[in-house]
């Protein structure tokens, strides 16, 4: 594809921690636009830790410079977009080699379903200092170290307690980003009550990014890659901290987020965290970084219900209600901040009602109304998996209808030498814990309902 | 969370359709002819090189039909890989529209599953995958979409809905056939123009109406 094909063209300045000069070409308008970026990834230096690596540093590069293409472009074509990146990195050789550079455009493809092209140079701005600091290794560094996303996120807190208390020997350190500032405290603030009840065993280490003056024209609020940045900003965290590992905590059913109908294709249904998702990244991180490097779900065969089950059965109660899970971009009065109504609070809702506990959540709409179409739909394919579990053959029923379960069964087993007909049976064996517990949702429902 | 799950409406050719599934008095054979005005647009809308993809995948998928005995050690990640290969470079080339590109790619799947449960596959592989691709596209863009957003009329029985929708499903098949026959005769989809049309029957004082919607 020649340059003049592209529909926009970033071109980026080596990016540091103050405002970096971005600009923007908008080929078919003719337009040029600047605005600039920022990271604030000092936290990584924090605690004595060694310098960043630049494979890390250029790990954080490629990351905002993927979400600044996602969120700043306008999408209004039915048809894919071609982005050119102009990226200077410092590890220019490893990125242009082509089996690296091949697999970063496939997994772009994978998750936003458009053309990624990029042009890297070689990056000879000054470092940030989070480089150049002097090397003052952590003395008291713990042995057992688990790298996690956090996201404040209902998933992510239940995750990490479960870990917690299962593994009681381990640290966790939870690596917090994103561009909105009221993300950033409620991470802090969930962490630090977290560090209360497991004292000394967690390190919130938060990595935030920032946009000025950005093109005033309407933002793409339908960011595909957003799980994808995450996973870059954690993993060269993880890989700071001498880890080969990243954890993220998501259930099941949300991991894999089947289509609800029908009418959802392609990606109308995000792949944040999807098994295959992750697996390509860990195959583009492993040639990154030049040795095995895994993201790690641990619950991806776990229900929602079932990883918030530790919290409720010890001292995490009231910790639920603090945490978010909300889809919807939206800030409400009274600090209000979850609508209560979208496929996540629903699936949230269904949790803790399967679970039997009082949701003491402030959400926006305490009703259910079972017209609104997320509950219908996902009703709906509750009641079709329901039925296709009861079938003579339920994988064959179940993957007939969802061909991606036989893609991940295919892809897992192939790459982690994990039995195939064993991960049938589990993942069977998830989607019926699923359907049971959505019995126990619909009966509260009508219990609701009655009692209004 | 930005990265939330969509919804699709039902377009504005779909939803005259919808209204009359929802009314339910007319007949299935009917509204199976009008199912094909909205389908053949989708189709159009989709463009060339969506048609032109689906029958360089089903060259993918000779040895598949020739061999059924081989299938139990058949690599599957193969299909997947060469699907995604394919769909990648149509990108690239073409910029194809996305949705049409994405029905394509699941088709592809459904025929492959197809011969993975060890169903034999008689008919050319072109239209058994075509056949797949439009049925799809009716099923993704109307009929999933019909019972999603029935609660713009409180009064709907949402089992009546669905049991229209069955009974309309064997004539979308046939028609679906005359469709897949043109597309492969012509190697694009045609002008959109009826099949066959029965005019919509008026509802006089004398008829039985405990008969209206039946399929006679």
């Amino acid at each position: 594809m020649k340059a003049h094909e592209f529909d926009y063209t970033f071109s980026f300045e080596p990016i540091q921690n103050q405002s970096t000069q971005v600009t923007l070409f908008t080929h078919l308008k003719d337009k040029r636009d600047l605005f600039t970026v920022s990271i604030n990834d000092r936290a990584l230096s924090i605690n004595g830790l060694s310098t960043v690596p630049s494979l890390s540093a250029d790990l954080l590069d490629l990351s905002i410079a993927i979400h600044a293409v996602d969120r700043l472009i306008k999408r209004r074509t039915e048809t894919p977009l071609g982005f050119r990146i102009e990226l200077p990195v410092r590890n220019y050789e490893v990125f242009t080699r082509s089996d690296v550079y091949d697999l970063l455009t496939e997994i772009l493809e994978w998750y936003t379903g458009d053309c990624w092209h990029f042009e890297f140079s070689k990056r000879e701005a000054l470092r940030r200092e989070i480089e150049i600091q002097s090397q003052l290794p952590w003395i008291n560094l713990p042995k057992e170290i688990e790298v996690a996303l956090w996201s404040g996120g209902l998933d992510s807190l239940s995750g990490l307690y479960t870990q917690l208390l299962n593994n009681p020997e381990n640290h966790h350190f939870l690596i917090g980003t994103g561009s909105n500032s009221s993300v950033h405290k409620k991470q802090k603030k969930i962490a630090d009550l977290i560090e209360q009840t497991f004292p000394n065993r967690t390190f919130l280490i938060q990595v935030p990014y920032h946009w000025q003056n950005t093109p005033s024209r309407q933002k793409n609020f339908n960011q595909r890659s957003r799980g994808l940045v995450f996973i870059l900003i954690g993993a060269a965290s993880a890989y700071h901290l001498g880890c080969h590992s990243l954890f993220i905590y998501e259930n099941g059913i949300g991991a894999i987020n089947l289509p609800y109908t029908k009418a959802q294709v392609g990606l109308d249904q995000a792949k944040s965290v999807h098994p295959l998702s992750l697996l390509h990244v860990s195959e583009f991180l492993s040639r990154v970084l030049n040795s095995h490097f895994q993201v790690n779900n641990p619950f991806w065969l776990w229900t929602k219900a079932q990883m918030v089950e530790s919290m409720v059965k010890t001292n995490g109660y009231d910790l639920i209600s603090l945490s978010s899970s909300c889809d919807r971009v939206h800030r409400l009065d009274k600090g209000i901040t979850q609508c209560g109504v979208c496929t996540s609070c629903l699936l949230r809702r269904q949790s803790l009602s399967a679970l039997g506990v009082n949701d003491l959540t402030d959400y926006d709409d305490k009703r259910i109304d079972k017209n609104n179409p997320p509950i219908r739909a996902m009703q709906y394919q509750v009641n079709r998996i329901r039925n296709l579990l009861l079938q003579p053959d339920p994988w064959v029923s179940l993957s007939r209808d969802y061909h991606e379960l036989d893609e991940i069964v295919d892809q897992i087993s192939l790459q982690t030498k994990q039995e195939a007909a064993q991960l049938r049976i589990r993942i069977i064996k998830l989607y019926s814990n699923y359907v049971d517990e959505w019995q126990l949702f619909e009966e509260n429902i009508e219990r609701m309902q009655q009692a209004s | 969370m930005p990265d939330a799950d969509k919804f699709g409406k039902l377009s504005r050719r779909w939803s005259r359709m919808a209204k009359k599934v929802y009314e339910g008095h007319f007949d299935s054979a009917s509204l199976a002819d009008d199912a094909m005005n909205p389908l053949r647009k989708d189709i159009e809308n989709y463009g060339p090189a969506v048609l032109s993809f689906l029958k360089e995948a089903s060259f993918q998928l000779k040895d598949l039909q020739r061999n059924p005995l081989f299938l139990r050690n058949h690599d599957w990640n193969e299909e997947d890989r060469f699907i995604h290969n394919l769909a990648s470079s149509y990108n690239w080339r073409y910029r194809p529209n996305i949705q049409g590109m994405n029905i394509a790619i699941s088709a592809y799947k459904s025929l492959v599953c197809s011969f993975r449960n060890g169903e034999f596959i008689v008919k050319d592989l072109h239209e058994a995958l075509l056949h797949y691709f439009v049925r799809e596209i009716y099923d993704s863009n109307f009929a999933a979409k019909v019972i999603l957003f029935a609660e713009n009329n409180p009064d709907m029985d949402l089992n009546a809905i669905n049991q229209k929708l069955n009974e309309m499903s064997i004539f979308i098949d046939d028609n679906i056939n005359a469709i897949v026959s043109q597309i492969v005769r012509k190697g694009r989809m045609g002008r959109a123009r009826r099949i066959h049309s029965v005019p919509p029957k008026a509802i006089s004082i004398n008829d039985d109406v405990l008969s209206l919607g039946s399929n006679k």
